[in-house]
């Protein structure tokens, strides 16, 4: 099976990408600006700054008043929210395709008049509101610090994917105007982004429109580039024990691979589905429904470019102990090794994977977002188009030979949360 | 300058929910089924009219233990052989059950479509319902029921449906509790089974891009040997809910927010004032534009996100606001929600903030209906909920009716502050004196296993 999902691209003067993927069976038109920034950007002790600044992308801009930007879109019926990542941030709103024009003004009058609005009246309030959202997902949840303590463990206190993406709490107590002044100078420029417009819209029109709104942002300087280089491959295993309020204890094993940007990173893909794409997948498999040791496993990739992290989660349901659980499941791990994945794993994987980037195309949304992100992140949009087929010529060998090469204790952290009366 | 002009919006084009054909298999299974020409995918979803409502009292979780069984294989394929039959060729199928109803739901492309459904068949009218597979099902179950202690919101809802439906289904979890996970037999799920899952008690509901003549044909031979009869089932009623207001403070030590839950008895789906209800709520917490999200997070930050919903069941469901918050602030919060939840019943809404909720229901209406799987299930819930078959079609024109008196109305009759009851969980040390100067507490130990 082969994808088209055909797209035009084009550079605007100031170094805006400008990607278009026409698809008119409902009238809706998805607009996904992507911002090469993400937490990978920030430095300690100026930690969540990325993301803090997303937030600040909605409280207005020059000709924005400070609550218009969700007043303009939803009250069309505008679907519009961002995120933040390690290495890229996003925005992205889907509405009626009548209104897409008014959705370009919104978004090129914070790209670029976003500073003029500014107010620490509005930075104190989203820095509550940051602090809330860091409570509410990591800080008060069950196994709430598994990446806070992941990366700590992992990565080197200078190395960029030390700290999350949400920040430390004393890190945005200290976020200052001059903080916002500089990540928006820095880092939103034209030159830094790409904008994807999937879905209903006339060419001619959304190209007159972009360059009008678009067009007369300066180009600014290019963001200065992270020099920072991972070396700790193999660097020996590191262990912590972590009580917290929970029923059950639970593992998390992280192994160093490549980043998402190497052709090992595909492979480790195939890898993690192979383990974990379903029931009929091993971990699920051999933990859950043979041995009946754990109450939910499963193992994925963190989505970093240069190096990331292979992540098996591992939670032994009541009375099974946690040494028992990390031995059964280190049985799998090795298996992996000892190269006796079959042929119909490896196409069962394959199978799945060609119906979910189907799925996937259902969504004008999710084509916007899947064309940026081989823009942004592979630098080439047509990623989209050929990643099909880098699954599809990954080998059973080559798993094998992943596994081999990666997964070895000198090479993972290993983090075990256990019940706090115990 | 043109950055200073609000761009003005071009012509709509035309979108409407899509018309769909009914009919019935020989053996009386009802069948709808909307063409949706995009790509090459099938979406399909049998309820069944019985759920979580119709468990027998002492057997609470029976209509969803019996939907994870569903799962587990068919008497032609034992569990595992089942999930690989599906992996390999990518389909997805699931069996869920909530309070309405239960369902299996099924997405494939279109080449593996025969396959698919002959298995989508034999896991309804063949299960496996085997011993063994309960008894691993069961320590699952009871792991999912223990670990809710472990969940501040998960707490915060369980409790906050003790309060609002004591002595009704509704104050138990649909799942159950550990209790009944431990008690349930399988000779009970097989008795649901057998009793439930009917045809005259089933709706088919499929989406996708083949002929008619293709899709009757393909179901004649996967589900066509369903033996005919059963019937619908009533639906238990809500009797009474609380009258006085009641604050449950349930202690979380170490807990480093607040959650807030509070509610009382909500909508009638079928109600003339629904649409009426349908905008108060936006207006007051369905949206980030609302009035709750506004002020307690635009304006104080006092958390990251607050909502307001109705709970559409078929069985009246609760009106529920839910937040987590500074506990030190944990007081001027709950001032701050019970604020506009009166506001919203002394005064009318702004003609703008009406003109703002009902653009939004009726712009995101196509986005709603993008995909195969959210036409399907739209078309489940015109099932489940006895609507008529054009209610999508008209959903826009209904919202347009609705006035800022109307909105007044179904506020006044819908939100009730004064029967409202509050759950708050949270470290006692940190809320419990804020909030004793303003309510009378009842404090308690975290208990939803």
């Amino acid at each position: 099976m082969h994808l088209n999902i055909p797209f035009k691209s084009f550079h605007l003067e100031n170094g805006l990408q400008l990607l278009l993927h026409h698809e008119g069976t409902t009238p809706i038109t998805a607009v996904n600006l992507w911002y090469k920034v993400g937490s990978w950007n920030e430095r300690p002790g100026k930690t969540g700054y990325a993301h803090l600044f997303e937030h600040m992308m909605f409280q207005g801009s020059a000709h924005v008043g400070s609550d218009m930007h969700f007043r303009l879109m939803q009250s069309v019926g505008g679907v519009v929210n961002g995120s933040t990542a390690f290495n890229r941030t996003n925005y992205y709103e889907t509405l009626p395709s009548h209104h897409l024009e008014r959705a370009l003004w919104l978004e090129a009058d914070r790209m670029g008049y976003l500073w003029q609005a500014m107010t620490p009246e509005k930075l104190d309030n989203q820095r509550d509101v940051v602090k809330n959202e860091r409570r509410q997902r990591v800080d008060n949840q069950p196994y709430g610090l598994w990446l806070d303590k992941t990366l700590e463990m992992a990565f080197p206190p200078d190395y960029p994917y030390h700290w999350p993406v949400i920040g430390y709490m004393e890190d945005l107590d200290a976020a200052g105007m001059d903080d916002i002044r500089h990540f928006f100078e820095t880092y939103y420029n034209p030159g830094n982004a790409s904008l994807c417009i999937a879905g209903d819209f006339d060419e001619a029109q959304t190209l007159e429109w972009v360059e009008r709104y678009f067009g007369g942002i300066p180009s600014g300087p290019m963001p200065p580039p992270v020099e920072a280089r991972f070396d700790g491959y193999f660097s020996g295993e590191k262990r912590e024990v972590l009580p917290d309020a929970v029923q059950l204890p639970r593992l998390y094993l992280s192994y160093h691979v490549p980043g998402m940007d190497s052709r090992d990173f595909i492979v480790a893909q195939i890898l993690s589905a192979v383990l974990s794409g379903g029931k009929s997948a091993r971990l699920y498999n051999e933990l859950t429904f043979k041995r009946q040791l754990a109450q939910e496993v499963g193992c994925f990739l963190f989505p970093m470019l240069q190096t990331s992290l292979l992540m098996f989660m591992v939670t032994p349901q009541n009375g099974i102990s946690v040494e028992t659980m990390e031995k059964a499941l280190q049985g799998e791990i090795d298996r992996l090794s000892l190269s006796d994945i079959g042929e119909p794993e490896i196409e069962r994987v394959k199978n799945q994977i060609v119906a979910y980037k189907v799925r996937e195309l259902q969504s004008v949304s999710h084509i916007a977002d899947g064309l940026n992100q081989g823009a942004v992140l592979y630098g080439d949009a047509d990623y989209i188009n050929k990643e099909l087929a880098l699954y599809q010529a990954v080998t059973r060998s080559e798993v094998v030979a992943f596994a081999q090469k990666w997964l070895k204790d000198s090479n993972r952290v290993v983090l075990t949360f256990i019940p706090k009366n115990e | 300058m043109e950055q200073t002009q609000i761009p003005a919006p071009q012509a709509p084009r035309p979108f409407n929910f899509p018309r769909f054909e009914k009919f019935r298999l020989p053996n009386g299974l009802e069948v709808w089924y909307a063409r949706h020409k995009k790509l090459p995918l099938i979406s399909c979803q049998l309820v069944i009219m019985s759920g979580a409502l119709h468990d027998p009292s002492g057997q609470e979780g029976a209509a969803t233990f019996l939907a994870d069984m569903l799962e587990e294989g068919t008497q032609k394929h034992d569990a595992e052989e089942f999930s690989m039959l599906l992996e390999e060729k990518g389909i997805e199928f699931s069996a869920s059950a909530d309070y309405n109803g239960s369902y299996l739901s099924m997405n494939t492309l279109t080449g593996h479509a025969g396959a698919a459904l002959k298995l989508f068949g034999e896991a309804l009218t063949a299960p496996r319902l085997a011993e063994k597979d309960m008894e691993r099902l069961r320590k699952i179950r009871q792991g999912h029921r223990r670990r809710a202690a472990d969940m501040p919101d998960k707490i915060a809802a369980e409790v906050l449906m003790r309060h609002v439906y004591p002595g009704h289904r509704y104050s138990l979890p649909a799942m159950g509790r550990l209790e009944h996970n431990s008690s349930l037999t399988l000779e009970q799920l097989r008795d649901y089974y057998r009793k439930h899952y009917r045809p005259e008690n089933a709706i088919l509901v499929l989406v996708g891009d083949l002929p008619t003549a293709e899709i009757n044909d393909l179901l004649d031979k996967t589900l066509g040997y369903w033996p005919a009869g059963g019937q619908r089932f009533e639906l238990p009623p809500v009797l009474e809910t609380p009258r006085d207001f009641g604050l449950q403070l349930v202690h979380r030590p170490g807990a480093q927010q607040a959650e807030i839950r509070l509610g009382h008895a909500g909508v009638d789906r079928h109600d003339p004032a629904y649409f009426g209800a349908l905008l108060a709520n936006q207006i007051l917490g369905g949206y980030f534009l609302s009035r709750l999200n506004m002020n307690l997070r635009e304006d104080k930050g006092l958390t990251y996100g607050i909502e307001s919903r109705f709970s559409l069941r078929r069985v009246t469901g609760p009106f529920y606001i839910s937040a987590a918050v500074d506990s030190d602030k944990v007081a001027l919060a709950l001032r701050e929600i019970f604020e506009e939840l009166e506001r919203m019943t002394r005064e009318e809404v702004s003609a703008e903030e009406l003109d703002n909720a009902r653009g939004y229901l009726s712009g995101v209406f196509p986005i709603a209906f993008e995909t195969g799987a959210q036409i399907a299930a739209g078309l489940s819930n015109i099932a489940l909920f006895d609507l008529k078959d054009d209610y999508y079609r008209n959903f826009r024109a209904q919202l347009e009716r609705v006035t800022v008196q109307d909105v007044l109305n179904a506020a006044r009759k819908y939100f009730n502050p004064s029967r409202a009851q509050v759950v708050v969980v949270a470290d006692r040390e940190q809320v419990a004196e804020s909030l004793a100067e303003k309510y009378s507490l009842n404090i308690s130990e975290i208990d939803v296993a």
